[in-house]
Order: C-alpha cells, then structure tokens, then sequence
C-alpha cells in the first residue's frame, strides 16, 4: 500500500509542473511582458501567432532582451494563455491584418492590463467551471 | 531485486522523465520555423537648392528555427534598394543556446551588444525616426557613412550573456563577447587588400580620409600624398575572415528597472591594420527612461582610433551623442532627436568636421507594429531632409 501511494506521487510530478495552467504564471508572465517587450518597442497582440509561434519568438526575444528562462517560460505561459493554437483566420482579423485604430492598440500598457485581467478572470473561470463539471459530475 | 522494487524503480525512473519532460514542453510546442522581420518604404526629399527626392525601399525578413527547447538558430537578411544600388546584407545568423537559468551563449553573426540602437532600436518599425542617430551610419556592418562614428555593428564571434534579478524592480544585464573585430578600408597603407576600382562598389568602406599640413582641410581625393595623415576607413563586420590574428574584445554591463530605466555601459577594444599595431577602441553610454508616455532614449560614444604619422603613431578620438524624446498621445507620437558630432583634429587639421542635427517628426500608428512617420531634419550644416516612412513589423 506505502509503495502503491509513492509510486502515485512520483506519477503525479509532472502535473505538478504544468506550469502553463497557472493562473499566476500567466499573470507573472504579463507583468514581464510588459515590462520587457515595451522597453524598446510596442506591445504586440498575442492574437498576431499561434501559441507555437510565440514560443520560438520569445526565445528570440529572449536573446535580444537578455530575460531568464524562467521569464521567458513565464511569458510562454502568457501568450499560451491568449493565443490561438493554431493558425486560422482570427488571427488576420484580430492580429494585424486589419488597420482600423483600436485604442487599445495604441496604449500598451493599458492593453497589457486588460489582457491580463482578461487571461486571469478567464483562467479562473475555466478552472472554476472545470471544478463546478468534475463536482456535478 | 525483487519484482516490488523493480517496479517502483521502473516507476520512478518513468516519473522524473516525464516530470523533466512536461518542464520543457508544459506549453503548447513551440513552432519549429517562424518567419518574422520587418520592411519599409521611404520618400526623402532635400531642401537644398538642387532639390532631390528618393523613394528607398527595405525588407528584412528574419528566419527562426527552434532546434530544441534550449537551441534556437535565427537569422535576418536585409535587402535594401537605394537609388541604382541595391544592397543585401546578413544582419546576423546565430546559433542560440538557452540551456541554462541566467546565462546564455551565442555564437555565429550577431549584432554586436555596442550601446542600445544598434541592438536593439534600429529596425524601422522599433526607430521612432526614419533615420538612425548621426552617430550611426545607416549600413549594416561596413564602414560608418557620412561621417557617422560607427555603422550598426554586427560581427562574427561568440557571446555570453547573463542576467541577475537584484530584487523585484531591478536588475543587472552583462553581455561579453569576442569577435573577428574591424579591418582597415582596402587601398589604404594599413591594409594589403587592393582597392576595387569602383569606389561604389567597395561599399562597405567608405574612402581613406587624408590630413595634410596644408591650409586646406582634409581631402578625400585632392591631397598632397607626400604631406598627407591617412586616417584609414575603419570596416566592422565585412567579412568571415580576419585580417589579423587579434579578435574584438568588448562587454557592456547594465543596470535597468522594469520597463522604465535603463543605464547600460558598454566598450570594445580591437586591432584594425594587418600587422596588429593599431588600436580602435570605443565607449558608450546609453541611458533610457519611460515614463506614462514619455520615452527618453539617449547615446554618447567617445572613440579613439590609432593612426600611424611618419613613424610614430598618434591617436584619433572622436566622440558624439544624441537625445531623443517622444510622447504617445493616442495614435500619434511626436518626436524630436537633437545628435551631434563634435569636430575632431587630427595633426593640428581638422579631420572631421562637426555635424548636428535637429529632427522633429511625427508618427501615426496604424497598428502596434505599423507606424507612418513624417519627419523634417535639420541640419545646420548641409541641407535639411524630409522624410516620409511606412515601416511594418511582422
């Protein structure tokens, strides 16, 4: 029995490191976001890539803005969080293939803070709901 | 070992793979290619009296290949059309390995960590300006253009970065690195490279300067060869090969807060001429700070150059930097940029002549990676330039 729980808990190690369904790792990682990206440039909407995309570009990035790995880890979460996993046409509509002024488009750091508000509240709320089925269930 | 063990062997041997493996991969994969850069098309226009206007054009498409979730290739090409001439240039292609919590190591063509603009500023989505500061020629590598100090450096070596997060606000950002290091212009004494017929063509040097002792000032073509200081032109990242057995050694060391301050020192030092004689070296301050919609971007570098005068060598400094401010208010940006470039003697002549430069604009952004700039510079003295930009960042 003693061994039957050991072995369940060295099986339950790698849930405990997805790390991307973290709410916190994803609020962390817009504050880097935004602390980071905007020092040289705008801020761009995670609806622009795929969520594999951003991967690779925030390794890039990483190089050029010097961040750690965990940061970049934790901004990976973010823009895991937001955008699309796969190519499709939002991302033409609601990345960059449209040039019609949005406010927030033009301010950073607000945009920064309601998509973060925005990644939190809908992460809560899927673990919420999640937890409301597995109950119900 | 008895089958109990074994199992719970097996089963912890299979739990740490996995645990170290869902580390790596807890995100959505990543893409194994993407393909980025950034692109523009400019209008210039003179106000001197022989009124000139050009449409120049660009494209840098950069190219990333993720080897692992610890290696990364990436690699930017720029092609450039500027009146007859159209240019193309390997801005850097670098192998990434991102193994490891605070460090990093880089090797391949990079663009070498000299100040902030280079690195950093100078794609035309990320420049508040259609141009660069005077400090920096518009080429990539090469020799710096106009008079500038230096081009946007980008050179083949190795190098290592490393960051320390002092507390929640700030942090320290090093960055060292070895490379192939400048070479002197082809044609000038320092050099055993031929000059290519075509000045054009031997782009990216620019030609040897000459200082005589004559009333006159320096001369490009018209100098007396026997009474002349040849200031050789000075090439930075122009080929894979080295022309001497020394290599550029440099580092730039950094303390930034959050996204608003950002104070970097940064220096190199190199060996130019064939025969490892004569010393280039260089230093730079580049401070920036942000605030709400304030950004403050500022540069100097200060640069001593040995030049060889009958037998003796003496030394050439030079020095220059530029202030730029900009406020975002909703989708426009104005901006004004102040550089300037001190006169520089050499041999009791003058050897470079002052330059500055007043540059106001304003930028219409379309999108968070597409601005529309309009810019008028002012330069006291030469004739003043309008500038028209669309740049895009994808």
């Amino acid at each position: 029995m003693k061994k039957t729980f050991l072995t369940l808990a060295i099986l339950l190690i790698p849930a405990l490191n997805a790390q991307s369904q973290d709410p916190s790792a994803i609020s962390t990682g817009a504050e880097l976001w935004a602390a980071n990206c905007t020092r040289c440039h705008s801020a761009r909407s995670p609806m622009e890539r795929t969520a594999s995309e951003w991967k690779t570009i925030v390794n890039h990035m990483r190089v050029r803005a010097n961040l750690t790995k965990s940061e970049a880890f934790a901004i990976s979460a973010y823009f895991d969080a937001l955008a699309p996993k796969t190519a499709s046409l939002d991302i033409q509509s609601e990345g960059r293939g449209i040039f019609v002024p949005t406010h927030t488009s033009f301010v950073p750091f607000i945009a920064h803070k309601q998509l973060q508000f925005a990644s939190t509240k809908s992460v809560a709320e899927d673990h919420t709901t999640n937890a409301t089925n597995e109950s119900n269930e | 070992m008895n089958t109990a063990k074994l199992r719970l062997f097996c089963a912890t041997i299979f739990g740490l793979i996995v645990s170290q493996s869902s580390a790596q991969v807890g995100l959505t994969p990543s893409s194994s290619t993407v393909f980025a850069g950034y692109a523009s098309v400019s209008y210039e226009a003179a106000t001197d009296t022989d009124f000139k206007n050009d449409f120049t054009a660009s494209f840098s498409p950069v190219f990333l290949y993720d080897l692992s979730d610890d290696f990364l290739f990436e690699s930017e090409l720029e092609f450039g059309l500027s009146g007859e001439i159209t240019t193309t240039s390997l801005e850097y292609a670098q192998i990434d390995y991102l193994g490891f919590e605070n460090w990093q190591i880089i090797a391949g063509k990079f663009l070498v960590p000299f100040g902030l603009f280079g690195e950093r500023t100078h794609p035309s989505w990320i420049n508040k300006l259609p141009t660069s500061p005077l400090l920096y020629g518009h080429a990539h590598g090469g020799v710096a253009e106009g008079g500038a100090l230096l081009p946007i450096l980008s050179d083949a070596g190795v190098m290592t970065r490393y960051k320390k997060n002092l507390n929640n606000r700030w942090s320290l950002d090093f960055t060292g690195w070895v490379s192939q290091g400048p070479r002197a212009a082809p044609g000038s004494e320092d050099s055993h490279e031929e000059e290519p017929d075509d000045h054009e063509e031997a782009a990216p040097f620019v030609q040897t300067r000459y200082v005589t002792n004559s009333s006159s000032r320096l001369g490009e073509d018209d100098h007396d060869e026997e009474a002349a200081s040849e200031i050789p032109g000075v090439g930075f990242g122009v080929a894979f090969s080295d022309n001497n057995s020394n290599k550029m050694i440099g580092a730039r060391l950094g303390l930034v807060s959050g996204p608003t301050f950002e104070a970097f020192v940064s220096g190199f030092h190199a060996r130019y001429d064939d025969e490892d004689n004569l010393d280039v070296v260089a230093t730079n301050l580049a401070i920036e700070y942000r605030s709400g919609q304030w950004d403050f971007k500022s540069e100097g570098i200060l640069m001593w150059q040995d030049v060889v005068r009958g037998d003796e060598i003496e030394v050439l400094n030079r020095s220059g930097f530029y202030l730029q401010l900009a406020r975002r208010r909703g989708a426009f940006e104005p901006v004004v940029r102040w550089s300037q470039i001190p006169e520089s003697s050499f041999n009791g002549q003058i050897a470079f002549e002052e330059k500055s430069e007043i540059s106001f604009g304003i930028n219409y952004w379309l999108q968070p990676s597409i601005p529309l700039k309009i810019s008028y510079h002012a330069d006291f003295d030469s004739e003043d330039h309008i500038y028209v930009q669309w740049a895009y960042g994808f």
